[in-house]
Order: C-alpha cells, then sequence, then structure tokens
C-alpha cells in the first residue's frame, strides 16, 4: 500500500484550519489539525508526524516557539509556517529558526502544494 | 540494511553493560568507552552513527569531549546523560550540538526512542548553534535557576535554543509570581553571545508613568521641568544587551504604543530630541497569565502583545514540580546558613514531607522565605515541621490566596481541585503517621480511592512515617 504522509497543522483560526485540512486530504496526507502550540507540541511527542505546518500568531504559545520545540526534538522534521502578519517575522528570520519554508496568508496554493512535496520528498517518505 | 554502530561512553561498567544489552537486543552494533579520549579515538576508528556520552567522567570533562567530537565530525548525533539535571549544562550541552540531554536514571523505553529518532536525523544543524553561541564564563551563582524535574529541563533546553537566535527576537516570559522569571531572562542573556553587555532589568510597576517613560527613552537636556541634563535611558545603556521588563501587563496605553513602535522601528528618540536611536539590545518581557485577561478588557494592546512574544517561555509553578522543593529547599538551606552564619544541618522527615507537598501560592520566593524564617528560628541541628508551619498557617489565615487564575472556569477549577487534594491527602497522612488504611477511614473515603488519589499526586505514606 502507498505510504499516507501525515502532516500536523497548527491554526487558531477554525476557517483555516479546516481549508488546511481539505488542501492536505486532497494532497493524499493523513492530517491532524491542532489549535495551539501546546497540542500540537503534545502531538509530536505522541504521533509519528511527517511534516509540520504552523501559523506564527496563535494564542499562548507562538508557532515560532513550537518551531524551536520540534526542531530541538525533531531535528529533521519539516516545517512551513505561514503567518498573515509580515511584520511580526521575516522569511530569514523563519529559516533561521530551522523552517524549510516562509508563506505569506494569503497563501498561493500552487507555491504551497510544490514545498508541500518538496518536503515530504526530503524526508524520504513520499 | 546493515544497522548502524552506536557509541556509549560512560566510565560506569554496569551502564555500559545496560546499553550494550538494549541496543545489541534491536540488533545495534555497540562499541564502548571508558572516558573522553578513548571515545575520540573510536570515533576515528569506528565513525559510529549516534553517541550516547555520560557528561561527568574522569580525565577530559565531558562538555569539552562533546566539543571535540562536534569538529571531527558536525553532523553525528551526541545524546548527552548525566547524573545532576542542572540548567548549566543543560543549555551548554544544547549550545553545543548535542543531539539530546538525558538525565539519569536512564529508562529502556527512553534509549530506544531517542535512539531512533537520533538515527532517523542527519542533523540539519542551525547556521548559529555551536559557532556563535559559545559560552562566556560561568554564570553567578545567584542567577542559577535551581531544579532538576522534567518540567524544568524543558525550559532549559528552550533557552539554549532561544541563546542562538538574534537580539530582535523578543521574549515573553509567562509564569505565575515567585517562579524566577528575571531568572530565565539573565540565562537568555548569559547563554548568548552578547553576555558581556549590560542586562537592564526594569519593573514596569515600580514608577510612575512619566518617571518610566524617560527611565526607558532617556531626555535631552531641558526636555521637562527638571530636565537639566540629558540622559541616557535604558534603550540605549542596554547597547546589544537585553532590556528585562517585568511585569509588561501594567505598562500605560501610552507607553505600550511607544513599545510597539520601538519594537517595529527598532528605534526611537530621545524625551525632547529629534534623533533617532537604534535598538540593538534583545527585549525580553515577564508577565502573569493575567494579561490575557487584560487584553480581553482591552486594557492590553493585543498587536503588542503578540509582538513581545515572538518565543514564549513558560515557567511551571512549584506544585507543578514538587520533586524540586526538596533540592531547592536544600540549596535555600546552604544559602541562610551562609547568610545567617548558622549550622544548620537538614530537615526532619516530616519537614521534609511537608516541604514536598505543600502547594506554594507563591511559588520559589515563597519557599525561599519559608527556609530562610526556618534557618532563623532553629536552634538545633534539623528544621522541623513548626518552623515551617507556622508562616504558611499564618498567612493562609489572613489572606486565603487561592490560584484562581484567568484561565478558562473548567481549567481553574482543575487546578483548585488537584491543589486541594493534593493537601487533603497529605494532611490526612501527616495526621495519622503515614497509615493508609487509618487516613482513609478518617476521611470516610474507601481505601482504595485514598491510595488512587495518593499515586495520582505521587504521594508515598512512608515519608509521613515516624
Amino acid at each position: 500500500m502507498h505510504y499516507q504522509p501525515t502532516v500536523l497543522i497548527t491554526d487558531d483560526d477554525h476557517n483555516i484550519l479546516a481549508a488546511f485540512e481539505d488542501f492536505f486530504r486532497r494532497e493524499n496526507c493523513s492530517v491532524i489539525g491542532v489549535t495551539s502550540a501546546e497540542e500540537a507540541l503534545h502531538k509530536l511527542e505522541s504521533h509519528h508526524v511527517d511534516l509540520l505546518v504552523t501559523d506564527v500568531r496563535l494564542k499562548l504559545q507562538s508557532g515560532v516557539t513550537l518551531l524551536l520545540h520540534a526542531k530541538a526534538i525533531l531535528p529533521k522534521l519539516p516545517v512551513i509556517v505561514v503567518t498573515g502578519y509580515p511584520d511580526l517575522i521575516t522569511e530569514t528570520d523563519a529559516k533561521m529558526y530551522g523552517a524549510n519554508y516562509f508563506f505569506l496568508k494569503p497563501l498561493e496554493l500552487d507555491k504551497l502544494r510544490e514545498a508541500v512535496r518538496t518536503c515530504l520528498h526530503m524526508n524520504g517518505k513520499s | 540494511m546493515k544497522k548502524p554502530t552506536v557509541l556509549v561512553v560512560d566510565d560506569d561498567p554496569k551502564i555500559l553493560f545496560a546499553f550494550r544489552e538494549v541496543l545489541r537486543k534491536d540488533g545495534y552494533k555497540t562499541v564502548l568507552a571508558r572516558d573522553g579520549q578513548e571515545a575520540l579515538k573510536k570515533i576515528s576508528a569506528e565513525h559510529p552513527g549516534l553517541v550516547f556520552m555520560d557528561i561527568t567522567m574522569p580525565k577530559v570533562d565531558g562538555l569539552e569531549v562533546l566539543k571535540q567530537m562536534k569538529t571531527q565530525d558536525e553532523r553525528m548525533p551526541v545524546v548527552i546523560i548525566t547524573g545532576y539535571g542542572t540548567m548549566q549544562t543543560a543549555i551548554k550541552a544544547i549550545q553545543l550540538g548535542a543531539f539530546e540531554y538525558l538525565t539519569k536514571p536512564l529508562d529502556v523505553g527512553k534509549i530506544r526512542a531517542v535512539t531512533r529518532e537520533a538515527l532517523a536525523s542527519t542533523r540539519r544543524t542551525s547556521p548559529t548553534a555551536g559557532r556563535h553561541g559559545q559560552y562566556h564564563g560561568d554564570m553567578a551563582d545567584r542567577y542559577e535557576l535551581i531544579g532538576r524535574s522534567a518540567p524544568m529541563q524543558e525550559v532549559y533546553k528552550l533557552i539554549g535554543s532561544i541563546s542562538t537566535t538574534p537580539n530582535h527576537t523578543s521574549i515573553l516570559i509567562l509564569g505565575e509570581s515567585g517562579t524566577g522569571k528575571e531568572l530565565v531572562a539573565r540565562a537568555i542573556h548569559n547563554a548568548g553571545p552578547n553576555a558581556h553587555k549590560p542586562f537592564v532589568p526594569i519593573d514596569c510597576t515600580a514608577l510612575p508613568e512619566p518617571l518610566l517613560e524617560s527611565e526607558l527613552f532617556g531626555h535631552e537636556k531641558g526636555a521637562f521641568t527638571g530636565a537639566g541634563e540629558r540622559k541616557l535611558g535604558k534603550f540605549e545603556i542596554a547597547q546589544e544587551g537585553t532590556i528585562f521588563l517585568d511585569e509588561i501587563g501594567n505598562l500605560s496605553p501610552h507607553l505600550q504604543q511607544k513599545l510597539l513602535r520601538v519594537l517595529q522601528e527598532r528605534e526611537f528618540e530621545r524625551l525632547g530630541g529629534n534623533t533617532a536611536i537604534r535598538v540593538g539590545a534583545r527585549f525580553v518581557c515577564a508577565t502573569n497569565h493575567d494579561i490575557e485577561l487584560e487584553m480581553k478588557n482591552g486594557n492590553f494592546r493585543e498587536d503588542l502583545f503578540f509582538r513581545l512574544k515572538v518565543v514564549t517561555v513558560n515557567l511551571p509553578p512549584l506544585r507543578e514540580r514538587n520533586d524540586d522543593s526538596s533540592h531547592l529547599a536544600n540549596y535555600f538551606l546552604m544559602k541562610y546558613n551562609r547568610q545567617l552564619k548558622k549550622s544548620v544541618t537538614g530537615f526532619s522527615d516530616e519537614a521534609m514531607a511537608f516541604l514536598r507537598t505543600y502547594p506554594y501560592p507563591g511559588n520559589v520566593r515563597e519557599l525561599e522565605n519559608l527556609i530562610e524564617r526556618a534557618v532563623m528560628l532553629t536552634k538545633g541541628d534539623v528544621i522541623l515541621p513548626d518552623a515551617l508551619r507556622e508562616p504558611v498557617l499564618d498567612t493562609s489565615v489572613r489572606s486565603p490566596s487561592l490560584p484562581i487564575l484567568s484561565e478558562d472556569f473548567a481549567k481553574s477549577r482543575i487546578k483548585l481541585l488537584q491543589m486541594f487534594e493534593r493537601q487533603f491527602v497529605s494532611e490526612l497522612l501527616r495526621k495519622y503517621h503515614g497509615n493508609v488504611t487509618a487516613a482513609a477511614k478518617g476521611s470516610r473515603m474507601t481505601r482504595q480511592n485514598f491510595q488512587r488519589l495518593m499515586s495520582k499526586h505521587d504521594i508515598k505514606a512512608k515519608s509521613f512515617r515516624d
């Protein structure tokens, strides 16, 4: 059977989360959607995850905190950072914190799709 | 596929044996070394895919060996093991590029999991880690964070990661009062490449607004009545160091707006001045969780909040890391013996049992005050429970400080309930000298239910036996 990669998505906006979930299901991924960095960390510790997609602006801990934590426990995990607030974090910053890709909202789905495929391929699982 | 070789470095033959057994069962080839020098030789000879190393070994210091390993092969994952989970070693190990940091006692499941993770990764080293993240001398003892519990280990690791980020990455430290937020700020500062630059702490509640404003921004000569000379503000004084703003939730709307601009533009003007001055310092701010309530009520700007918390450090309250309380108690005992020129040697078992189970609404600061007072009062060798209990009972009569947090109702209720359960069970056990059956009977609970509560809160009957 074909391997179905798991994507963990963190966004505190339920509508965006739902849209992400649709997008990744069409990409043949199994999806775990959470609304906080705390939940995301918990999932990372308890589930196998092939790709992490996170918003920067989250309620309690920020997406960057999540990114730093995630990279500390799973250095090889590909991470895509998404934000609607370009003044909060720059692409250079995101990459320095360990992100593989950085996208601004509203998302260009073609670019996201390409990035996702590269990430999953990089992880050797697609 | 051929399984990779794992090198295990430890001066304890029992540990080496245990590792070899676990790893052999999983099909790995193991190579063993008794000290750092031997380890470095084995690395050049065997090229292992992963190294487990105890950091406290004879001959060469483990951290020094780690450094040399990383110069030999930067991508090889090295897992550090230690018997003493202190903040210094954890931060330093992560900075030097350790893959993971484990504290003894080790469990087999954890060894297996880490082995899998580490071997699955060809570590992508961040561009700054290890190179710019050098360590600048030993931090003064008084600024050390104390605690070996798992939640604190997480905090140390995060401090290590943060210290390699650039200064424009702002940090927000969240924690109840007395958890040591300033210590975390200092640790971030001291672990970073700009540790030799100033660390400038400011308590936002200590000064009225106009004074605080001129304190932060500085002023030109004649900017306002009484401004006789030009004065540099804290933003300037900090240079490329760290500005620590404590109790940020209390900042006035006017200053919130000004601070937001400073963070956005990374520049500001002195009061009464026109020249824009660059800000090179890192902003580390601290608040208790009330800030979210303040935001909901419109007293704190949301845009500033998100700007401040690019990275958040959550400091656990002491009641959630009860393992640390005995450790902290001994640390403060030493400190106040020295300060008060006393020679109290320790705590009676009952006093220690009390310290382990008391919920500490005032966190580490409260524990420190308790110990200071007890050391002062104790005439004999050991601290007895009465010396600790009195002030606690006193304050709880005067002001019952319940940790009702500004979270949602359900969460607050659970927290409060847990505190109640813990205190209830410990006090009964204390009353019945550790006799579980009697304590359960006294509380009119079944023995099973009572024991369930004991194990839920990790309370041991034997600590209450005389």
